[in-house]
């Protein structure tokens, strides 16, 4: 019953399963379908919400200049998606298959008072093409006086000739279109910071069945957020980190450095630290047994659960790669790749000052003055002979790590930490 | 326009409250968790139908402890054997089990001997109320 005899450790399988069936997604439909509806009876609203075959229903905004198109892209997704297309606003459109809206909201002011209406958005699409090319594709624009269906003398003819022989020119009075065309440019700064975080701009300006390939493949999409448990791996000097403490400020995951915890579980005063504390003397490697008890141990604990944990130094061959799968399997994993010589600059220059204890690079972060020059020392792990020792270690190693980890991602760690940082980042939010 | 917004914040914070929905959400979270079904979306909905009938039809709902479970806790808390744990240990085995409203003056509290018969009962009327997670009918 004493939390701090016995500290609550959370199970890695919890958080893979919420992984699995993508949970926290699940439980934020019911929590926004509740809240947007209200309803009387929230129990048989959830049951009758989890029995529809997909908690993700389609709710699209096409919006854009006049004659870019948007009429043929949303006629050819309803079809697709299998939804309704509303040109008025209706309440509780969240019970049927979907939405799709067609050129509004056209004003910020508009997006604003859908949002308190309750009509939310997953994708927001703005095709958007240069004035010259609208204006070509107005002129030429044809209707079907039967269905409504929108059709080009040059870019969209009609597949049956029955259709053809019926269409008609639409030429509203040129000035109309102008004023249409200023509008949205005028709105259009307003409207895509009320979608931001949804929207995609899509080039108008190709063969339309591009564009809708594109809208198709954004519609898509689905946002998922999951806790991170990510694998940085690379060489020595590429970076890991840096690259680590750099992403655990950012997204306040914890960072694990296999190093450091197996130093301090080494100073703790526990057996186990003891123990490992007669490698670390002797300059032996702890054994692999010994490094996963440590580890299962800190990832387990509440705080890597909740915030999610970024590891790196560990694993470092193929044995204890698959040994971490088992227990705690990372769910992004990255390779810093950096060529030797990079690496080389990066460890060899580094030197410390004994006097302050403050770390320097003889190219990235130079000593202030001589005689701070003159006394620093370089530690002995980072003296050219040994880092080309491990250089060659990890490089006989990296081929059995990319085996286990087929999918991970690749980054060019040769670069400034800053462009480094960057496409970690893109890369992780990408999916 | 902004105290529209803040009186639509305020209904839907009276809505979650009214429906207790941030309890039903965690102990939905909770069983899901503890049992992770292959199916969780059928899984949910068996849960909420046993709900509703529990709503409707005063059964207990459906909760993560049983009275195994109780006489377990109890065991721990009293290892000697002697029937009865103080009213400390009562207070804080209802709270690690997840009770709010704990009784504060259960039989027994004058003597701080609670019984183990005390001890089953409070925890399951409190483990009751927790389940029930919808306004009452």
């Amino acid at each position: 019953m004493d939390e701090t005899v016995k500290p609550l450790r959370v199970p890695p399988h919890m958080s893979e399963y919420a992984d699995k069936h993508n949970f926290s997604h699940l439980l934020q439909s019911m929590l926004s379908s509740l809240l947007v509806d209200q309803p009387e009876d929230p129990i048989s609203h959830l049951t009758r919400l989890l029995q529809r075959t997909s908690v993700d229903v389609p709710r699209v905004l096409v919006l854009g200049p006049p004659a870019v198109g948007k009429h043929t892209v949303v006629s050819q997704l309803i079809l697709i998606l299998n939804c309704r297309q509303d040109d008025v606003i209706i309440t509780h459109l969240f019970f049927c298959g979907g939405w799709v809206l067609e050129g509004f909201p056209q004003t910020r002011l508009q997006a604003l008072s859908l949002q308190q209406a309750g009509v939310l958005p997953e994708h927001v699409v703005l095709l958007e093409a240069p004035d010259d090319v609208l204006s070509q594709r107005d002129q030429g624009e044809l209707v079907d006086p039967l269905t409504g269906d929108a059709y080009h003398e040059t870019f969209v003819w009609p597949l049956d000739d029955s259709v053809a022989r019926r269409l008609e020119g639409r030429s509203p009075p040129e000035g109309q279109r102008m004023a249409e065309l200023q509008r949205h440019r005028f709105e259009v700064t307003g409207l895509s910071s009320a979608y931001q975080h949804v929207l995609k701009v899509i080039n108008a300006d190709q063969p339309h069945a591009d564009v809708y390939q594109q809208v198709l493949a954004f519609v898509r999409t689905r946002r998922r957020s999951r806790t991170p448990r990510i694998l940085l791996l690379g060489p020595p000097g590429s970076g890991k980190s840096h690259q680590a403490r750099l992403l655990s400020q950012k997204y306040k995951m914890v960072d694990v450095c296999c190093d450091w915890l197996l130093r301090s579980v080494a100073a703790n005063g526990s057996a186990l630290g003891e123990e490992i504390q007669s490698y670390l003397g002797d300059g032996r490697p702890v054994p692999d047994s010994l490094v996963l008890q440590v580890l299962g141990e800190r990832l387990s604990r509440v705080d890597c659960s909740d915030r999610g944990w970024i590891l790196h130094g560990f694993p470092q061959d193929l044995q204890q790669a698959k040994s971490l799968l088992e227990s705690h399997p990372p769910n992004r994993v990255f390779f810093l790749e950096s060529t030797k010589e990079v690496c080389l600059e990066r460890l060899t220059l580094r030197a410390t000052d004994p006097v302050r204890g403050e770390r320097f690079h003889a190219v990235t972060r130079p000593a202030p003055s001589s005689e701070v020059q003159n006394r620093l020392k370089t530690r002995p792990e980072d003296h050219t002979h040994s880092v080309t020792h491990t250089l060659n270690q990890h490089r006989i190693h990296t081929a059995g790590l990319q085996c286990v980890f087929p999918h991970a991602g690749r980054i060019d760690a040769d670069q400034d930490p800053h462009t480094v940082f960057e496409s970690l980042e893109s890369k992780l939010t990408a999916d | 326009m902004e105290k529209m917004a803040t009186q639509r914040e305020q209904d839907a914070a009276d809505y979650l409250k009214k429906h207790k929905i941030p309890e039903l959400l965690e102990n939905l979270t909770s069983m899901l968790f503890f049992y992770r079904p292959e199916k969780p979306r059928e899984f949910l909905v068996e849960q909420l139908e046993l709900l509703k009938i529990s709503q409707q039809s005063n059964i207990n709902g459906p909760s993560l402890f049983n009275k195994a479970n109780l006489d377990a806790v109890f065991g721990i808390l009293d290892p000697a054997n002697q029937k009865h744990i103080t009213f400390a240990q009562y207070k804080q085995a209802l709270t690690t089990l997840g009770i709010k409203d704990i009784n504060e003056c259960p039989e027994g509290v004058n003597e701080d001997r609670i019984s183990h018969e005390t001890f089953k009962t409070e925890a399951s009327r409190g483990l009751q109320r927790c389940s029930a997670t919808y306004e009452k009918l």
